[in-house]
């Protein structure tokens, strides 16, 4: 049923599900649409419901954490890869406000049932999952579902509810088990990654949500839509950077900031490694000595035209799947993130490895960035010392050990041995054995695979990044490429935040944008699916209240201008090659100029101008 | 003088046919520069929307005339990251 307000059609159901775990209900209530005017949807929208509805400094695994799955008004709609949704809760490794943002088809599913926005509160005394057909919303015993990962889940319930057409989010075992960079992944190896959401659902004791949708979507103006969509799927068609996506995926970057010398390596002891034309796409697209080819075929998401994501397979003879059929098959992966963080981060250059543990992350439910962080943070307090075979279980946890990296993998998605405390992620981990500073993290989370030297503008970004360390908070990208200079960073970075949180906010993917998505194009697609007047000014204001709007959560946490900062290595430890050899990250030019271009105080504040220039002031 | 020729990325759509994944050796007219390769592959100028390195060292536009290649050298041109999102 398409909603209507006056004669006119909207993207918005107007409606949101909220299920209360503790008392096991579920009911509709209208969706605030001032504040979807404000914010749009997504990231910007549930985050403005996180912020209105619960206490800032409240533990990320108490009951009075709340956990929103929300879509973006394009979500669902014909507009290519408008299929994005979003998790925003409290993070769980982090302690900051978390929005972790995912694809597949589940954010088009739950769009296409009639919901905008589900918020989950409470903690419910028995392990449930949440099943939606359209208006219908209830919750199910899932007692027999624990201990089972993300496949054998989705499996069960397909089954067991008779619906191969299902489309589910559910945790696995690392979410159950507390893992604190769990993940909440949907369509068996998509997931809404970082800063520990799935952590938060595995407090909440639900295992999944279930969702079957037949409604349809409406867009505000459907002739204008369909023209800028039309557009968007052109411009996207033609541009060479799409086609770079398309044919060898994100890991496409691994031989570029190898080159330049800002690819991760050994806990960020080197820039580029020598192993990485072992995990570049010509490794993946290439047979090896077997004649087994590790890539075969690229992958998209609802609506994509994109399709960067890559099915794979792992050599039936290699060690880690030989005696495992279960895992011969096709499959997710491998992404670049993933090929740094169970690559180049921890010293192995073994493709078919990286690619099981990358499946191994998707099946029990981890982040595979903070995964590999945590490893490679392990791994260095096993070479100083600080971690022994003692607390290994005799494992020899050395780098460059595809062995040990698979095995650590093993034990922390099942919450087991050592396992449990490299699931604390890096930060708790080496302080709990005596070395902080060994722990390659802002705000607890682990950083992404571009180093902060050779990427200045990325190295200001990971110590401003709201939700932790993340390359996808701000794109610095393009400038970083052409210079290791700090001057204009700042506002790269500035600006760049703020667009990025407006598209994340769209129900679009980001990655639209860098594969030849126009920004007007961006604002096009908007304006003719939401009420209003949109540009890409708006969109750039509205990117900028949200930003602030989770500053001020964060401050409220607890986080100060303290936490904006770079472990000591970045610091203090110059790059040992590549463009930015002999530079350590310069914050201490940046992030003074990026404050003021903020409009905060030099303590990091946003001050009164900035909030009541952006309707923020309370 | 021989040398190897590195491309990433999509400008691997440069390479000559019969290369492999990435790379291709090429017979160099004694004195050919990095800018020379650059016109026989027919790679767009000018440069700065991409890196040139040789022997995994970055090197200016400015020197990409001057430099006189060696057999055995390692020439590699290295795309954008990314293109910019909102700069």
């Amino acid at each position: 049923m398409q909603q209507q307000l006056g004669n006119q059609l909207m993207t918005w159901h107007r409606k949101l599900l909220r299920v209360n775990l503790t008392k096991g209900t579920c009911k509709s209530e209208p969706l605030n649409m001032d504040w979807a005017q404000a914010y749009l949807g997504q990231r910007g929208l549930g985050s403005k419901y996180l912020v209105e509805e619960i206490d800032p400094a409240v533990d990320p695994l108490s009951p009075d954490n709340k956990m929103i799955f929300a879509t973006g008004p394009l979500t669902g709609t014909c507009a290519s890869t408008a299929g994005r949704w979003s998790v925003i809760t409290k993070g769980a490794l982090t302690g900051a406000i978390a929005c972790s943002n995912s694809g597949g088809q589940f954010g088009g599913e739950l769009k296409m049932a009639g919901w905008d926005m589900i918020i989950f509160e409470g903690r419910s005394k028995r392990l449930v999952y949440l099943y939606i057909e359209n208006e219908r919303a209830e919750l199910h015993d899932a007692g027999d579902l624990w201990g089972q990962g993300v496949w054998d889940t989705e499996a069960t319930i397909k089954e067991r509810l008779n619906d191969p057409l299902l489309h589910i989010a559910s945790i696995g075992t690392a979410g159950e088990q507390g893992c604190r960079f769990a993940c909440v992944v949907n369509d068996l190896h998509r997931a809404a990654g970082r800063s520990g959401v799935g952590t938060v659902m595995g407090s909440k004791r639900l295992k999944a949500v279930v969702v079957r949708g037949t409604r349809g979507v409406a867009v505000d103006d459907p002739k204008s839509f369909m023209k800028a969509s039309t557009n968007a799927a052109q411009a996207l068609a033609g541009s060479e950077p799409r086609k770079g996506f398309t044919n060898d995926g994100t890991l496409a970057m691994m031989d570029v900031t190898n080159a330049i010398g800002a690819l991760p390596t050994r806990n960020f002891r080197q820039v580029q490694f020598e192993g990485a034309g072992k995990l570049n796409p010509a490794a993946m697209q290439t047979p090896n000595e077997h004649g087994h080819t590790n890539l075969i075929t690229n992958g998209a998401c609802f609506g994509c035209t994109i399709g960067c994501g890559r099915i794979s397979h792992v050599d039936p003879q290699h060690f880690t799947v030989k005696d495992q059929p279960k895992y011969q098959g096709a499959s997710g992966g491998l992404e670049y993130e993933t090929a740094y963080a169970l690559g180049a981060a921890v010293g192995v250059d073994d493709l078919d490895a990286a690619t099981y543990a990358g499946y191994l992350c998707n099946e029990l439910g981890m982040d595979p960035i903070s995964l590999g962080g945590s490893i490679a943070a392990a791994m260095e307090l096993f070479e100083i010392g600080a971690l022994t075979t003692e607390h290994t279980d005799g494992l020899e946890l050395k780098f460059g050990s595809a062995e040990a990296m698979v095995k650590v993998t093993e034990l922390v998605g099942r919450g087991e041995g050592i396992g449990r405390d490299i699931g604390m992620g890096s930060k708790r981990l080496c302080e709990k054995y005596g070395h902080p500073d060994l722990s390659m993290s802002v705000k607890g989370q682990e950083f992404a695979a571009y180093d902060g030297r050779g990427m200045q503008g990325m190295g200001l970004a990971y110590a401003t990044s709201n939700r932790g360390a993340c390359h996808l908070r701000a794109s610095p990208f393009a400038h970083d490429f052409q210079t290791t200079e700090p001057e204009g960073k700042a506002e790269v970075v500035k600006n760049t935040q703020d667009f990025i949180a407006a598209v994340d906010s769209t129900g679009l993917c980001l990655f639209t944008v860098p594969s030849g998505l126009p920004q007007e194009q961006v604002a096009a697609l908007i304006d003719s699916d939401c009420q209003g007047d949109w540009d890409v000014n708006r969109l750039m204001i509205t990117g900028e209240r949200v930003w602030n709007m989770e500053r001020q959560f964060n401050l409220a946490a607890g986080l100060s201008a303290k936490d904006d900062t770079l472990p000591k290595r970045m610091l203090t430890e110059p790059a040992p090659s590549g463009n930015a050899k002999g530079l350590v990250t310069r914050l201490d030019v940046m992030l003074p100029t990026y404050y003021q271009l903020r409009g905060w105080s030099d303590d990091g504040i946003p001050t009164s101008e900035t909030l009541t220039r952006l309707d923020l002031q309370s | 003088v021989k040398i190897k020729v590195q491309m990433f990325g999509d400008l691997r759509r440069f390479l000559p046919p019969g290369s492999g994944f990435n790379e291709t050796e090429l017979e160099v007219e004694e004195g050919g520069s990095p800018d020379s390769i650059r016109a026989q592959l027919g790679i767009p100028v000018p440069a700065g929307s991409y890196l040139v390195m040789l022997n995994q060292e970055k090197i200016t536009d400015d020197t990409l005339t001057e430099i006189r290649l060696h057999d055995g050298d390692l020439l590699t041109f290295v795309p954008p990251i990314k293109v910019g999102i909102g700069n």
